[in-house]
């Protein structure tokens, strides 16, 4: 799955790893406060992004490593 | 900065193992997909090769490491990747060294064994390298994960375990994936069924980072220390994620588009440049947040950062000189 994001064609789990890494380096001046939340939810993101990265491989390569 | 030289010899180790557990894993994973294509038997068997170098070299450093570590000194602390600080009592590292020892001995032999074969009988070391890589990995596994042994289970081992094991799927694999390119520059037969297995590697990769996020879970709020560490870190790791997003899966496209004939290429050979960039970015985050773990740095974020950034710049003039001398032994 493709999407589009300002112009960038992106697949979906490089829209989660992009927000996590987004989102982590927003975080930290905020760190003790309310961006420990955000920092938890780019950890979140993080494992969304590499589920799809993962099924993204499998589907193309059907027969495995 | 306050170094020491135990600190420095579980670097070290720790280094070692990561490079040895990758290339035996992606070697075993290489092996099993090898038998499932013989028109590439010669190229993989070259691979397996390759493989095999590697693993033996960052094992037998190991061997020596351990050695120097486990009977003269092994008194350090421990942090986290992430800067989120836990120190392991110098009793549970002892202990790790202790439990260690009966695997260390045992991978030992088998790393003389794969010595001997590899030399000697090649054909009987193909014949056993699925073998040979599968059962040398477990033993890695165990080695790196028990390093620091508490006396009992619970959530800190835990953490120690995955925190420990997840560098043989990232800096292993980091590595391991620059001595590839490196290794099978000149062929192209061989380049063909090394790229076509970098975005799997690639995804040990994305896995082992979420395991060292897993492992964070386990110890936080109480481990969280907010130290000029913690942050360099945090920076860094959100800098290896950006930079695999937006750059690494592209160069895994860029580099089977290379092997095409230039009239049908997709990419232009200036994203060669952008290339080298990402690998070194890779390359220099992944030893900073290693090097993070050991050592304790008493400067500033700012000092830190730039520090890294420098250690960028000197990696992409390696990568240069290195690829330049590469190109005039191909002309």
């Amino acid at each position: 799955m493709i999407m589009k994001i300002l112009g960038f064609k992106l697949k979906i789990s490089e829209v989660f790893f992009l927000f996590s890494g987004i989102a982590m380096l927003v975080s930290l001046p905020w760190i003790s406060g309310l961006g420990f939340n955000l920092w938890l939810l780019a950890k979140v993101a993080y494992f969304m992004g590499i589920i799809f990265f993962v099924a993204n491989l499998i589907s193309k390569n059907k027969h495995g490593v | 900065m306050e170094f020491n030289l135990p600190d420095f010899i579980r670097l070290i180790i720790q280094l070692c193992l990561a490079v040895a557990g990758a290339s035996a894993f992606w070697g075993f994973v290489l092996t099993q997909r090898a038998k499932r294509d013989l028109v590439h038997k010669n190229e993989y068997e070259k691979i397996v090769e390759i493989m095999a170098k590697i693993f033996a070299f960052s094992s037998v450093l190991f061997l020596l490491f351990w050695f120097l570590a486990s009977n003269f000194i092994f008194q350090a602390i421990s942090f986290a990747h992430e800067g989120i600080k836990i120190d392991p009592t110098n009793e549970y590292i002892r202990a790790g060294f202790l439990a260690n020892a009966i695997f260390v001995v045992v991978f030992s032999i088998f790393v003389l064994l794969g010595i001997k074969y590899l030399i000697f009988n090649k054909a009987k070391f193909h014949k056993l390298a699925s073998r040979f890589f599968f059962i040398q990995f477990l033993l890695i596994a165990i080695i790196i994960s028990i390093q620091v042994l508490k006396p009992s289970f619970n959530k800190e081992q835990l953490f120690f375990i995955l925190h420990n094991f997840h560098s043989i799927f990232t800096l292993g694999s980091v590595i391991l994936i620059d001595i590839l390119y490196l290794s099978t520059f000149r062929n192209n037969s061989l380049k063909l069924v090394v790229y076509s297995f970098f975005p799997w590697i690639s995804a040990g990769i994305w896995i082992g980072l979420g395991l060292d996020f897993a492992s964070v879970f386990l110890i936080l709020p109480g481990a969280l220390v907010l130290s000029p560490q913690f942050f360099l870190s945090q920076t860094v790791v959100s800098i290896i994620i950006l930079n695999g997003t937006l750059l690494s899966n592209r160069v895994n496209d860029y580099l089977l588009d290379s092997l095409k004939p230039v009239e049908v290429r997709k990419f232009q050979t200036s994203f060669k440049q952008i290339f080298h960039w990402s690998g070194s970015i890779s390359i220099v985050s992944w030893l900073t947040i290693s090097s993070v773990d050991f050592f304790k740095f008493n400067v500033s974020f700012l000092v830190l950062f730039l520090s890294y950034i420098t250690f960028i710049f000197l990696a992409r003039a390696v990568y240069e000189i290195i690829n330049r001398r590469m190109i005039a032994t191909l002309t």
